[in-house]
C-alpha cells in the first residue's frame, strides 16, 4: 500500500490559520492568565516539560484553552532552546511548604498543614461570601519538613528500590526495556494529567487491588540552583512551584524474608496533587507487581505506562488522523473492493 | 550584600528602579555585550526517595546573558522567558565585580530583600493559620 503526500492548499490554509486566530485567540493579558487560571499554567508547563509560566500562559492563550495544543507548544518551544546544564538536585525536605499533608499518620512532625485547599468546599456554584481573615498573630516562619515517612525509612521498613547508577533522559534517548526507572520516572513526570489518572484508577477498581495511603503529600517551592560561570560555586536562580507525593501500599515478605512496606512517588511541576498522586501509585502499582492480586493488570504493565501516558504523542497522534489521508484510504477501498470481489467469486 | 546573592534577588526588584539603574550603567559605562540574552533550559533533577536515585523532572526556562563592565565579566541567568532583565542583571553583576554603583547597588537590594521578606512572610502566615490537629470521634 503506498502513501503519497497531498500538496497545495496554502491558501486555504492560509484563510483557516487566520480565522481560527480571530475565532479563538483572543487579546487577553498573559499575566491575568497566570494569576488566575494558574492551575492551568502548571499542567501545560509539567505536560510540556518545561518550566515557564510566562510561554505557558502565551500557548494557553494561543490555543484557546485547548491545554493539551497548549502542551504540545511549550514542548516544541523546549526542542528550539539549548540545554546548558543540570540544576541542583531537589529534594523533597528542600521544598518550602505551603501545604503538606498525611493521611498515613494523624500526628506527624511539623503537623497538617492544610495549605490553599478547596478539599474541604461544597462543590456548589455559589458565591460564596468568605469573611476576611486575619493573619498577622500567626508565625512568619519558612517551613520546611522532612517526610512523614522519613521514620519508617530510618527504621528500616519500606521495601527499597534499585537505583539507576546513571541518571537516564529520555529526551536524548529512549530507553529499550528493561526500562530504568529514572527514565519511567522522568515518562511519569511529564506524563498526562488525565491519562496517568485513568491508568492509576484502573488500580482501584476493576484491574488491580491498590488502596494506597498518602503517606505525605506536598506542594511548595523548590529553589533552583546553577553554577556561576565566574563565582565557580552555585547561586540561586529561582524558586518553582512542584508537587511531591509519597503513598504507601501493602507490604509482604520478600524474598530475604523480610517483611517490608511498599512506596511509590511521585513529582511534578506546579501545583497540581492528582498528578503527583496518580503517578505516586502508578509508581506503586509498576514497582510491585507480586503485592496485588494478580498479575498483568494495567496499571503494572511499564509497555503500557512508557507508551500511553505521554499527552503529546497521543494528542498528536489522534488528530493526524484528521489530516489528509486520501491515498491511504484509497488504498484501503481498493484492497476492500478486491475482498468483496474475491468473496462474491466464493460464493458463486 | 554578596555577589551570588545578587541574580536571584535583582529578580524581585521593581522594574522602574531597574531600568533606572541600567540607563546610568549604560550611559556612563563602556558595556560590551558578550553573551545576547539566550533562552537556554536547565534539567531539574529530583531525588527519589524510593530508590535513593534521581531522576529529571523537566527542564526550567532561563534567560543567561554575559557582559563585560570595566574589564569585568558579568553573568546573570533569570527565570523564563526574560531577555530585558538578564540583561540588566547581567550588567549589575559585572558592575558590583569591578566594585561600581557599589551604593547604589546596595540601596536596591536592601530594599528588594525587605520586599521579598514581607511577602514571604504574609504567605507563612497563611499558611501557618492552616494547621490542624484533628480530633478522634
Amino acid at each position: 500500500m503506498g502513501y503519497v503526500a497531498v500538496k497545495g492548499g496554502e491558501k486555504a490554509i492560509e484563510y483557516s490559520q487566520n480565522f481560527y486566530r480571530q475565532f479563538f485567540y483572543r487579546k487577553s493579558d498573559n499575566n491575568f492568565i497566570i494569576n488566575n487560571l494558574s492551575f492551568a499554567v502548571d499542567k501545560v508547563m509539567s505536560e510540556g516539560g518545561l518550566f515557564t509560566k510566562l510561554l505557558s500562559a502565551e500557548a494557553i492563550r494561543k490555543s484557546g484553552g485547548d491545554l493539551l495544543n497548549a502542551s504540545f507548544y511549550v514542548r516544541a518551544h523546549r526542542s528550539t532552546c539549548q540545554r546548558t546544564g543540570d540544576a541542583r538536585i531537589v529534594k523533597t525536605e528542600d521544598i518550602r511548604i505551603l501545604r503538606r499533608i498525611s493521611s498515613a499518620f494523624k500526628d506527624i512532625e511539623g503537623g497538617q498543614i492544610l495549605g490553599p485547599s478547596d478539599d474541604y468546599a461544597v462543590k456548589l456554584l455559589l458565591n460564596a461570601d468568605y469573611r476576611e481573615k486575619k493573619y498577622k498573630n500567626f508565625n512568619k516562619s519558612d517551613i520546611y519538613l522532612k517526610s512523614a515517612l522519613t521514620t519508617l525509612r530510618n527504621n528500616n521498613l519500606v521495601k527499597k528500590i534499585e537505583k539507576d547508577n546513571q541518571i537516564w533522559d529520555i529526551t536524548r534517548v529512549f530507553p529499550n526495556p528493561p526500562y530504568p526507572r529514572s527514565a519511567v520516572q522522568q515518562v511519569m513526570s511529564r506524563g498526562e494529567t488525565g491519562a496517568m489518572l485513568a491508568f492509576a484508577y484502573t488500580t482501584m477498581r476493576g484491574y488491580g487491588d491498590v488502596h494506597p495511603t498518602i503517606g505525605d503529600l506536598r506542594i511548595g517551592y523548590a529553589p533552583v540552583y546553577f553554577k556561576h560561570p565566574f563565582l565557580e560555586e552555585e547561586i540561586k536562580i529561582g524558586d518553582i512551584e512542584v508537587t511531591s507525593c509519597e503513598c504507601v501500599g501493602s507490604f509482604n515478605k520478600d524474598q530475604n524474608g523480610d517483611i517490608k512496606l511498599t512506596t511509590g512517588f511521585g513529582f511534578c511541576f506546579g501545583f497540581n496533587e492528582t498528578k503527583a498522586i496518580s503517578m505516586s501509585i502508578l509508581d506503586l502499582s509498576l514497582y510491585n507487581k507480586s503485592y496485588t492480586i494478580g498479575e498483568k493488570h494495567i496499571a503494572d504493565d511499564f509497555e503500557i505506562i512508557m507508551f500511553h501516558i505521554d499527552g503529546i504523542e497521543s494528542y498528536g497522534f489522534a488528530n493526524h488522523f484528521k489530516l489528509p489521508h486520501y491515498v491511504t484510504f484509497q488504498s484501503d477501498l481498493q484492497v476492500f473492493d478486491n475482498a468483496n470481489q474475491f468473496n462474491k467469486k466464493e460464493k458463486k | 550584600m554578596n555577589r551570588r546573592d545578587l541574580n536571584f534577588v535583582f529578580q524581585n526588584s521593581d522594574k522602574n528602579q531597574l531600568n533606572r539603574l541600567y540607563e546610568k550603567i549604560s550611559s556612563e559605562q563602556k558595556v560590551i555585550v558578550i553573551q545576547e540574552p539566550t533562552s537556554q533550559t536547565i534539567m531539574l533533577p529530583v531525588k527519589d526517595p524510593v530508590s535513593g536515585g534521581t531522576f529529571y523532572a523537566g527542564e526550567v526556562l532561563v534567560t543567561t546573558s554575559t557582559v563585560e563592565v570595566n574589564g569585568s565579566k558579568g553573568w546573570a541567568m533569570v527565570m523564563d522567558d526574560n531577555p530585558e532583565l538578564s540583561l540588566i542583571l547581567s550588567m549589575i553583576d559585572g558592575c558590583f565585580a569591578s566594585g561600581l554603583y557599589t551604593d547604589l547597588i546596595e540601596s536596591l537590594y536592601i530594599s528588594t530583600l525587605t520586599k521579598i521578606s514581607d511577602t514571604r512572610e504574609k504567605i507563612n502566615q497563611m499558611v501557618n493559620s492552616t494547621k490542624v490537629s484533628f480530633d478522634l470521634m
